[in-house]
């Protein structure tokens, strides 16, 4: 009989799987699992801060020309690969500039077979217009006052027409507005239409708007002249444009400019286009204002309310009762606070508060309407909970040698607590805003019910009185990335206007995060010494 | 310092001390009370629910002299009443709070010769007359207050020369969308029906009805004809004819509102039938029967389609028209008299006397059943559990059965428990037991850095980024996970082979290089594109075998809510975890068990309480978790245990509907309840977790 032979190599795998592996294989398995889990972590914020910050990064435009069943076209675009249906490897997106084409048709999806050529011409130019569209073209010549003059001298004649845009400013803010309240001045008081002093102020008034009307016609005679892709030369005049960028000859200082005065934008501005670019202060300014406004509300309640149940209240079962319940607030789900939110106070309090207050607004809701007031009170009620146990928790641990000793030399409870306990639980007191702060500022839930909208026209901190308007509705950011993902076509490859929005929203939660935390350091360093003692 | 100085400083320091108690007793108060109003309001919005609908008099008249033909409308100044009395004089009345009694003030002219008969449509009173020369005329009533009845022509036709008024006793005019139908009875209990078009006035068809009944309805324009044999439907274009056999013939056959069903009023009973595409066929199924101890009176519907009120033997009895059972009685003398019944109030007319009632609570009209039964609605072929409180349609039964809303959250939750179970106690195990302190200390924040993630975010790019990929890289996802023994296995040969000792958390490095090159290799030889057309070789052979068809939704819902509540599970599985005594494991160490033997003989043992306690927290986080689940499963409630289905979790639901619901109906009710089955849930959840936990911390006390 011939023995069987196995090949050594399988004999050494198998051996060392059964001695080594196989035993260890919780090991193995728990290993891994942390690894998907920092890995799974870590892609999470790669991809948003990749994606989101290359919204901000200068993208060449394209000129190309494809195959189609009626022949050759040619256009100026921005080239993407699509990441959803299709073969990522052998389709293309492009995207064309909103001014010529409306939304529907600014796009052309490719395969690559059909590209007969692409190349990025150093001349073209993107223009972005006073109401955000943009165009995308080869600059000819500068028209200014019948003058044909070249492109170098663009910048130039941009600032004319922009002085003279200022001028014209001055004058409707300066003098013309003078003029106006003069004469509601002049009504009010009954003067005679056909006096002196009125006739005079008339006189001006037209004199000044025909000023005006002649740096308006000058103004309209400076053109921009371009051509598209398809050679037809069309012109716009040099008012309606907010920035010329020669994006395909920038060198990387330009570039590094560019990226960081659209991150400027992107911060500073009011107006989101579609989910796909504008700016989104008013909803950093929405979030931040929620937070802080929901903060200034739950620091004191919290920390009185675990001060009452730690120090003041009686040790029986139903305040027992109490604590548990309160434990267990901090698991519930958001959104019944927001359905809690929305019946009690938007509907409830707020119909009261408009029946007595605002009678003659209705049926226009002045508070019986989501609003800033509602969501602080909602996301303080949400938030809550936590501070409690968190204070609660570290007035606890405050040991009682140190009660004692105050007691022992006379001081009143109040006296204990706002000087030795209070300062020593400080630390535990700041964990417990922080982790209102972090939660509050990430929930979006009940904003979805009590809160924020899509579209705030102003902001709730103006400059008429009372200043802060509380019944004034907000953006949010949260539920602006929720309504990009939701209802907008962020699917598209340029969604990553939204992904800079996530960005964003991190980034906030880590500062104001940060902020508290540091805070929280910097008392646990200072009475650290007492709790040690 | 002077005694008295001293003295008064003391007073001082007293005072503020109870002024500050009382300030912090009652700041402390006020807080509680509105943590604990949270969980009444709930209660207290969903507690109509519980009762019942009824009927409480608001108002009566009196009525001077008794009246034949009796008939209320609704305008924009409420009610009005027609009456005729028997010396044939009719009048048109507007009621009003302040009027007690009603007398023949405002009068309106008609012959006694002729007959007529009063309709009541869409809250518009119409008087019918059939002249004996043939001529049918329609006239519309119309009032307003301090001035007097207005009585316009609206319709006018000639009967036809063939129909011989004399052998028609009974006659009846009624009032469809675009028809105006007229149907008399002979003596031979047959029915004629003709009818004729409202704009055109042309006969639009005639037709003979043997020993049949029949019905009309406001708005739908379809006319029901019950015959022996089945029932006939006079639409706006043509008839259908829906062949079923019945037994007795009813009294009357009422139609709902949106015409896809039909009540058939017996002796002592009502059945309600709908119509319903059963395999392509048309036909009539009973939804269900209801039969009473006492003969019925009458049967009035709510405009609304949901309740009806069933009149007998002086009592009043309510009922649900989707689940079919009685919800409450009431006395009510009623007699053989006139009523009228609308949303919110019924009026009755009893001998000479007019009452208003109110009708309180109509959105108790939601029973028990209605929320958990499987009921039968109206168009469809079975009962089922449907979740529907919106549609685009004029006329919509609304289906409140909460069932779907609850199987979509404990699937979702399941499904995420089912990613972040494995994830969490895997390296919680790791980093509670295996790793030293020093990287201990980074990598239970890093972990915990997850929480810090708002869940929008998350549910962001798994909406926008995942999903895409998944339908990409979808199964071969999936096989990957179900092949990682063999990544294991080379992961182990080749750490050996090097002679790397393995301990002390160097096994991370070479992990994290194995895995990923053989994720690299799998998905190489995995890809394929969307259509399925080039697929690989792997891929086409593991379909034959396997024939996965996982919904991709799916997948991404149980990958992002899992991802998103593994921090949960991990600091609670951690912290058991890592506080088992030093003393036992040492104690197990010296009697020579290696670190696994240890890990899973014992500290797995002693943390179990632990462990069962995150795993019940990370479900009801999961419960609760609203943001991704909107944005990445498909929204849609059904009931079923498949997991591969759709889902719509309570949580989302509130999100969606609760903005658009209308303050204090049904709808917004039934939205608070399921709030409240949130709140319910999770709170037990979360004490049960706690009181483990809390016990599992007490069976070590002794051990530290």
């Amino acid at each position: 009989m011939v023995p069987l032979s196995r090949p050594a190599w399988l004999t050494k795998m198998s051996g060392r799987f059964v001695n080594i592996v196989w035993p260890n294989w919780q090991l193995f398995f728990a290993g891994l699992s942390l690894i998907f889990t920092l890995l799974a972590l870590v892609t999470l914020l790669l991809l948003i801060s990749s994606k989101g910050l290359s919204y901000f990064w200068p993208k060449p435009i394209s000129q190309i020309t494809f195959d189609v069943p009626t022949g050759n076209k040619t256009v100026y675009a921005y080239a993407y690969t699509p990441i959803e249906h299709g073969d990522i490897e052998e389709s293309l997106w492009l995207q064309l500039d909103d001014y010529h084409h409306n939304k529907q048709s600014a796009q052309y999806y490719l395969q690559k077979t059909q590209v007969i050529s692409e190349e990025q011409p150093t001349e073209l130019v993107r223009v972005t217009l006073r109401d955000s569209r943009f165009l995308l073209a080869k600059p000819v010549f500068v028209e200014a006052l019948g003058k044909r003059l070249d492109i170098s001298e663009l910048a130039i004649q941009r600032k004319i027409v922009s002085r003279l845009q200022e001028q014209k400013r001055d004058i409707q803010l300066g003098s013309l507005a003078s003029i106006h309240s003069t004469l509601y001045d002049y009504d009010q008081r009954g003067v005679a239409k056909d006096s002196r002093a009125y006739r005079i102020q008339v006189e001006s008034y037209n004199e000044l708007m025909n000023d005006i009307a002649t740096i308006d016609e000058i103004v309209s005679q400076y053109q921009l002249h371009y051509q598209t892709a398809d050679g037809v030369v069309k012109k716009i005049s040099l008012q309606d444009i907010k920035k010329v960028s020669r994006v395909n000859a920038l060198s990387i200082g330009t570039k590094i400019a560019h990226f960081f005065d659209g991150i400027v934008q992107f911060l500073t501005e009011d107006d989101v286009h579609d989910n796909r670019s504008g700016g989104v202060y008013p909803a950093i300014f929405g979030t931040v204002l929620m937070v802080l406004l929901m903060t200034v509300i739950v620091a004191p309640l919290g920390i009185i309310a675990a001060i009452y149940l730690t120090e003041y209240a009686p040790n029986n079962a139903v305040v027992s009762v109490i604590r548990i319940a309160v434990n267990n607030l901090a698991g519930v789900p958001s959104v019944v606070y927001g359905v809690f939110g929305l019946g009690l106070f938007v509907y409830h309090l707020g119909g009261n508060i408009d029946a007595l207050f605002y009678a003659d607004k209705l049926p226009t809701p002045t508070f019986g309407t989501p609003g800033l007031l509602w969501a602080s009170l909602t996301m303080a009620l949400l938030t809550l909970p936590v501070v409690i146990v968190a204070t609660e928790e570290g007035l606890r641990r405050v040991p009682q040698n140190l009660r004692h000793a105050s007691y022992a030399l006379g001081a009143t409870k109040f006296e204990t607590l706002k000087k030795v306990i209070l300062p020593a639980a400080s630390s535990s007191l700041m964990t417990g805003i922080v982790l209102a702060i972090a939660r509050g500022a990430g929930e979006v839930a009940p904003m979805l019910l009590v809160g924020a909208v899509k579209y705030a026209p102003v902001l709730p901190i103006d400059s008429d009185f009372p200043f802060v308007h509380l019944e004034r509705q907000f953006m949010h950011l949260g539920v602006l990335i929720y309504d990009g993902a939701f209802h907008g076509q962020a699917a598209q490859p340029s969604a990553t206007f939204m992904f800079s929005a996530c960005l964003l929203l991190l980034i906030v939660v880590t500062l104001l995060n940060m902020v508290a935390i540091y805070i929280r350091a910097k008392l646990q360093s200072r009475y650290r010494a007492q709790v040690n003692a | 310092m002077s005694s008295q100085y001293l003295k008064k400083l003391q007073k001082q320091r007293l005072r503020r001390d109870r002024r500050v108690a009382i300030l912090i007793t009652s700041g402390g108060w006020l807080v509680l009370v509105a943590l604990l109003m949270l969980i009444w309001h709930l209660f207290s919005v969903s507690a109509p629910l519980l009762g019942a609908p009824s009927l409480k008099q608001v108002n009566s008249w009196q009525l001077s002299g008794t009246g034949n033909a009796l008939a209320v409308g609704n305008n924009a100044f409420g009610y009005y009443l027609y009456w005729q009395n028997e010396e044939c004089t009719s009048s048109l009345v507007q009621l009003s709070q302040e009027q007690k009694s009603i007398s023949s003030q405002r009068v309106l002219r008609s012959a006694c010769a002729e007959k007529s008969q009063i309709i009541s449509l869409q809250n518009e009173l119409y008087l019918a007359d059939l002249a004996s020369e043939g001529r049918l005329r329609v006239y519309h009533l119309s009032i307003a207050p301090e001035s007097s009845p207005k009585k316009q022509l609206w319709f006018s036709v000639r009967l036809p020369n063939d129909i011989e008024l004399i052998r028609y006793q009974k006659w009846q005019v009624q009032i469809t969308r675009d028809l105006v139908l007229f149907t008399a009875e002979t003596p031979d209990k047959q029915s004629e029906l003709l009818a004729f078009s409202r704009t055109t006035r042309e006969l639009e068809y005639r037709q003979i009805i043997e020993n049949g009944l029949l019905s009309a309805t406001a708005d739908s324009g379809n006319t029901l004809a019950w015959l022996p044999s089945g029932i006939l439907k006079f639409g706006a274009q043509d008839n259908t004819f829906y062949a079923k056999e019945f037994l007795t013939k009813p009294k009357r056959i009422i139609q709902s509102p949106g015409a896809k069903s039909f009540y058939l009023l017996y002796d002592k009973g009502v059945e309600k039938f709908t119509f319903a595409n059963q395999l392509g066929q048309l036909s009539i199924l009973k939804q269900f029967s209801l039969s009473m101890d006492t003969s019925i009176n009458d049967f009035k519907l709510a405009p609304s389609g949901q309740t009806s009120l069933i009149f007998s033997n002086n009592m009043v009895h309510w009922l649900n028209n989707t689940t079919g059972e009685l919800m409450t009685s009431e006395a009510l003398v009623h007699g053989s008299s006139y009523r009228y019944l609308d949303e919110r109030h019924l009026l009755i007319a009893h001998n000479d006397k007019l009452t208003k009632w109110e009708i309180i609570n109509p959105s108790a009209s939601i029973t028990a059943s209605s929320l958990w039964d499987e009921l039968w609605y109206d168009g469809y072929q079975q009962p089922d559990y449907v979740w529907q409180t919106s549609s685009a349609s004029d006329y919509q039964q609304p289906k409140y059965s909460v069932v779907p809303l609850v199987l979509g959250s404990i699937k979702a939750s399941f499904l995420a428990i089912l990613v972040a179970l494995p994830l969490g106690f895997g390296s919680a195990v790791y980093c509670g037991f295996f790793v030293p302190f020093r990287v201990r200390k980074y990598l239970k924040p890093a972990v915990e850095l997850i929480e810090a993630v708002p869940s929008v975010v998350i549910g962001f790019v798994a909406a926008i980024w995942l999903l895409p990929i998944a339908e990409k890289y979808l199964a071969g996802v999936f096989l990957f996970i179900l092949f990682s023994p063999i990544a294991l296995l080379v992961f182990g040969v080749i750490a050996n082979k090097w002679g790397v000792r393995l301990k002390n958390g160097w096994e991370l490095i070479f992990a994290v290089v194995c895995i990923a090159s053989f994720l690299t290799l799998f998905e190489l030889a995995w890809s394929n594109d969307s259509h399925g057309a080039h697929m690989s070789l792997l891929h086409q052979w593991v379909d034959s075998v396997f024939e996965l068809h996982a919904n991709k939704n799916t997948l991404v819902l149980a990958l992002a809510l899992g991802f998103a509540i593994v921090p949960t599970v991990f600091s609670i599985a951690e912290d058991a975890i890592h506080e088992v005594p030093k003393s036992i494991q040492l104690a197990s160490f010296a009697m020579g068990a290696t670190r696994v033997q240890t890990l899973q003989r014992i500290v797995l043992v002693a943390a179990m309480p632990g462990l069962i306690s995150a795993a019940m927290l990370g479900f009801a986080r999961a419960f609760g978790e609203t943001m991704i689940v909107i944005l990445v499963s498909g929204n849609t409630p059904i009931a079923s245990w498949d997991l591969l289905d759709g889902v719509r979790t309570l949580t989302a639901n509130l999100a969606i509907e609760l903005p658009e619901a209308q303050v204090d109906s049904a709808h917004y009710r039934i939205l608070f309840f399921t709030a409240l089955i949130l709140f319910g849930f999770t709170f037990v959840l979360n004490t049960i977790a706690e009181l483990l936990r809390i016990r599992s911390r007490r069976n070590f006390g002794s051990l530290k």
